[in-house]
């Protein structure tokens, strides 16, 4: 993937994020039912890996970091990428650098390795296996 | 290379090309030294039909994505859900382009 293309991507993936945890945080201050996007929870009734992310990510932002824990771990990786990588982007753009480029290449290919990535996919299914027991019994 | 060798192997792996990259392909593997046809054959490219399917069952968490190599993608695709579904729904159709295009750049590497 070009550099462009990437920077734009993020960029607007950012966007949504940010409308979106926007959006559900009013949703939640007027008590409002939250809608319920996931696919895979509508079809299969189980929450998918990273159902509960816009609620641990809101949790975060208000301190509670034991609530986020408890809805869903990856809340903290994405409250980091939503407030770090946007911000670098565009002092990227402007600075015309290329250093998150090279920090998104090399983090790809780290990921790649094989301890690396059996290490997260064992953390991915704990977390998951925690988010149906919480569903279930909570 | 020989002629006969190239169209025999563009005839076998035609499905991992995209059509229009074809012309191109053809050329340089005729200018490619014949010790690295070796390598070419033992380059392992991914099918593209397989990871529709793969996409299609499992595009939600992004395992088409990481398969295909683009795993910063399929982070980002694991991490939102699919892209509240919507970014599954699209892969579904740009999978297949994109798994030729990394095919593609695998070729690269050996012609070079």
């Amino acid at each position: 993937m070009s550099r462009k293309k990437l920077y734009f991507f993020i960029l607007a993936l950012a966007f949504t994020g940010y409308t979106w945890v926007i959006l559900i945080h009013y949703l939640v201050g007027a008590k409002m039912p939250t809608v319920e996007v996931c696919l895979f929870k509508r079809v299969t009734g189980i929450p998918c890996p990273s159902c509960g992310t816009t609620h641990a990510v809101l949790s975060i932002l208000k301190g509670n970091f034991f609530q986020a824990l408890k809805e869903n771990t990856l809340g903290f990786p994405v409250a980091i990428m939503l407030l770090l990588f946007p911000f670098w982007i565009i002092s990227d753009l402007l600075r015309k650098s290329n250093s998150f480029y090279r920090f998104y290449c090399s983090a790809e290919s780290l990921l790649q390795k094989k301890w690396i990535a059996g290490s997260a996919l064992i953390f991915i299914l704990i977390n998951w296996a925690w988010l149906i027991y919480r569903n279930r019994y909570l | 290379m020989e002629a006969q060798k190239v169209d025999m192997f563009l005839m076998m792996n035609a499905k991992f090309f995209e059509s229009h990259q074809m012309p191109y392909i053809r050329e340089r593997l005729l200018q490619m030294d014949e010790s690295k046809f070796v390598y070419l054959q033992t380059t392992t490219f991914k099918d593209p039909t397989i990871s529709l399917i793969i996409s299609l069952v499992g595009g939600h968490f992004g395992i088409d994505r990481f398969m295909i190599g683009d795993t910063g993608l399929g982070v980002a695709k694991l991490l939102t859900c699919g892209g509240l579904g919507v970014w599954t729904i699209i892969d579904w159709f740009l999978i297949m382009s994109r798994t030729r295009e990394v095919n593609f750049g695998l070729l690269q590497q050996v012609l070079i």
